[in-house]
């Protein structure tokens, strides 16, 4: 995993930047890249009437876009042979509005999820209040998940392959709202949502026999389908806990809706990270299964599953990181024909970035976009450390993200560049 | 070159003036009263004289009347800058480049201890191949920005030289550390965690609570 680490850093490296004097510089930014991937075994899984199910996952996450794939197979399976299901899938974000009034920031996102053979869509509004508490209102079309941009700010996922789902998926159509708050290790939430499923059903209509003495004809039916929709109602309640190598999730909710008995359903996991690259994890649920999580109607026993996750970093995406669509993502160090040191910026969904620090005087200077989601800040950057900050749409002074950071003597945190 | 620093000084200073009153006017920015830059510019002048690097004294002050700072703050702040700059060049003895100087009274600025920072600057002075000490310092101020104490970063920023690691593996061990925290886990476990100590290696605490650096008995 190191070399796959170290090649992913040297491509990435490669790509952004040849100078190998920014090569610190660039390998450590908080660009959100991350890729995963690991197995499970489910000794419960009931769809399959096998003792165990294998999984395994592989997740990239870019600051626009998340692509994944994964794998599951039933182990042993006791009604034969059953290959091995492959979903490939990625989650597309746009940005739709922002307002950026102090403290509260609204963000509008388009989420487009690709699973396959299904193109589905949904749109999120979030409304941030501070770094720690939030609420987000949705709706999806088709069997997209509201929260699909939402549920970034939730916990750290545990291991792959052992989707923990607090968000369960309802109707293909609906809406839904959620809560956030984070209270330094712990994140608690809270979401409700409402889908309109439609249902077909098949109405017979009996026709007599009609019979005299010598013919007798029998009596006929026919058949035709009718469909009516409807709701279905999902609430949830989660937790996620992490301090140090250790994680818990807890999560629990209920189901109902015509046509569907009510039900509540629990689910907990407990993480372990034995070394930085390796961690290992158990969980548990009192109905579905580990692979399609607890309301997928694919059994209604229990499960247990231990999982085993080989991460090149960590699985965890910093909060917001990747779903706080305005905030910039990361930054390089390019060199120009002229040999000038140039600070890019990636900030894929500001309309406007600014930024200040001692290149600048302390002065708010607007960066120019560039395509890609890349803005090119001024000044060129002189030899030498320097202090930056950026602004983007108006909203607060932040470290320059990805920077190594520093104290300010005013109090706040600045970044910090060294150009060699 | 002291000449020319000293210069340089007298001049920056007019222009510190020149810089406050025009942000005072494009965004209702106080400016340094003239006392206050007088000041500023006898402590600039001071470290020009002492051959230190006078930009990032600048800076400070620029930053302050930006950020609405009071000049007792400024002040305060310029002048406790110097005095940082001095104790860094007083550990690095050698020439030193301004980066280095800057670096290290940044780690000075963030709680690291100056014997730690002797410390750090001999492993670093020790590896078989040359290199500045910036990175190394600039990684502890990071990590002590994000709540490790300063003199445990500084000093697992030691071990990890000590382990022929380079700035590149010290890059990688900051963001680790970074996502770890940003994840809402401990500062100190962040570290020890992925720098491969183990907490269990961790000295006991103090009896006022504080942790001693990893490696001190």
């Amino acid at each position: 995993m190191r070399s796959c680490r170290s090649v992913i850093a040297l491509a990435t490296l490669m790509a952004l930047n040849p100078r190998a004097s920014d090569a610190a510089q660039i390998l450590q930014p908080a660009l959100p890249f991350e890729l995963d991937g690991g197995v499970m075994t489910a000794p419960a899984a009931a769809d399959t009437r096998a003792p165990g199910m294998a999984a395994a996952r592989v997740r990239v996450e870019l600051p626009a876009f998340v692509a994944a794939m994964n794998v599951s197979t039933p182990l042993a399976s006791r009604q034969g042979f059953q290959p091995a299901t492959l979903g490939v899938g990625g989650v597309l974000t746009a940005p739709l509005i922002h307002a950026a009034p102090d403290a509260i920031a609204v963000n509008g996102l388009l989420s487009v999820r690709y699973a396959t053979g299904t193109g589905r869509g949904g749109a999120v509004a979030r409304v941030e209040v501070g770094e720690a508490t939030g609420l987000w209102i949705g709706a999806r079309l088709g069997d997209a998940r509201v929260d699909s941009v939402a549920a970034t700010y939730r916990a750290p996922e545990p291991p792959l392959g052992l989707p923990f789902t607090p968000f369960p998926t309802g109707g293909p159509t609906g809406i839904g709202t959620g809560v956030w708050h984070r209270e330094g290790a712990l994140i608690v939430g809270a979401s409700m949502t409402t889908g309109w499923t439609r249902y077909a059903s098949n109405v017979v209509t009996m026709h007599p026999g009609v019979g005299t003495d010598s013919v007798v004809q029998p009596a006929t039916a026919d058949t035709s389908e009718v469909t009516h929709y409807g709701t279905m109602r999902l609430s949830d309640l989660w937790a996620s806990w992490t301090i140090g190598r250790l994680g818990l999730d807890v999560a629990g909710g209920t189901r109902a809706g015509a046509h569907l008995a009510t039900v509540g359903w629990v689910s907990g996991t407990v993480t372990w990270r034995v070394v930085p690259v390796v961690a290992l994890a158990l969980t548990a649920g009192n109905r579905g299964s580990a692979v399609y999580g607890p309301l997928a109607d694919r059994g209604t026993r229990g499960y247990l599953a231990a999982g085993l996750q080989l991460s090149s970093w960590t699985w965890s995406q910093p909060p917001g990181a990747l779903a706080s669509g305005v905030r910039a993502a990361g930054y390089r160090i390019v060199t120009a024909p002229n040999g000038d040191h140039l600070l890019i910026v990636l900030a894929p969904f500001a309309q406007r970035l600014d930024v200040r620090g001692d290149l600048t005087a302390w002065r708010d200077l607007p960066c120019a976009p560039l395509t890609g989601g890349r803005w090119q800040c001024p000044p060129a950057l002189p030899t030498g450390i320097h202090h930056v900050s950026v602004r983007a749409n108006n909203g607060r002074w932040e470290p320059l993200p990805g920077a190594a950071i520093a104290v300010s003597d005013y109090g706040d945190t600045v970044g910090v560049i060294i150009i060699s | 070159m002291r000449h020319w620093r000293r210069t340089s000084a007298r001049l920056i200073a007019g222009l510190l003036l020149t810089a406050t009153a025009t942000g005072a006017q494009g965004s209702a920015e106080p400016p340094l009263d003239s006392a206050t830059a007088l000041v500023v510019e006898r402590i600039i002048d001071g470290a020009a004289a002492d051959g230190l690097p006078i930009a990032p004294l600048r800076a400070k002050a620029i930053e302050g009347a930006r950020r609405g700072a009071s000049n007792e703050m400024i002040l305060r702040v310029v002048a406790g800058f110097a005095v940082r700059l001095r104790v860094a060049r007083a550990i690095l003895r050698s020439s030193t480049s301004d980066p280095e100087l800057i670096a290290v009274a940044g780690a000075l600025t963030a709680g690291v201890s100056k014997p730690a920072a002797e410390s750090l600057v001999a492993v670093v002075r020790a590896q078989p191949r040359p290199m500045p000490v910036t990175v190394p310092f600039v990684v502890a101020t990071d990590l002590s920005a994000r709540g490790v104490p300063a003199d445990s970063a500084l000093a697992v920023v030691q071990a990890v030289l000590r382990r022929n690691g380079n700035e590149t593996d010290l890059w990688t061990l900051r963001a680790a550390v970074a996502r770890d925290i940003a994840s809402g886990g401990d500062p100190l476990d962040a570290l020890m965690v992925r720098s491969g100590f183990s907490r269990a290696h961790q000295p006991t605490p103090r009896s006022d609570g504080t942790r001693p650096p990893p490696g001190t008995p």
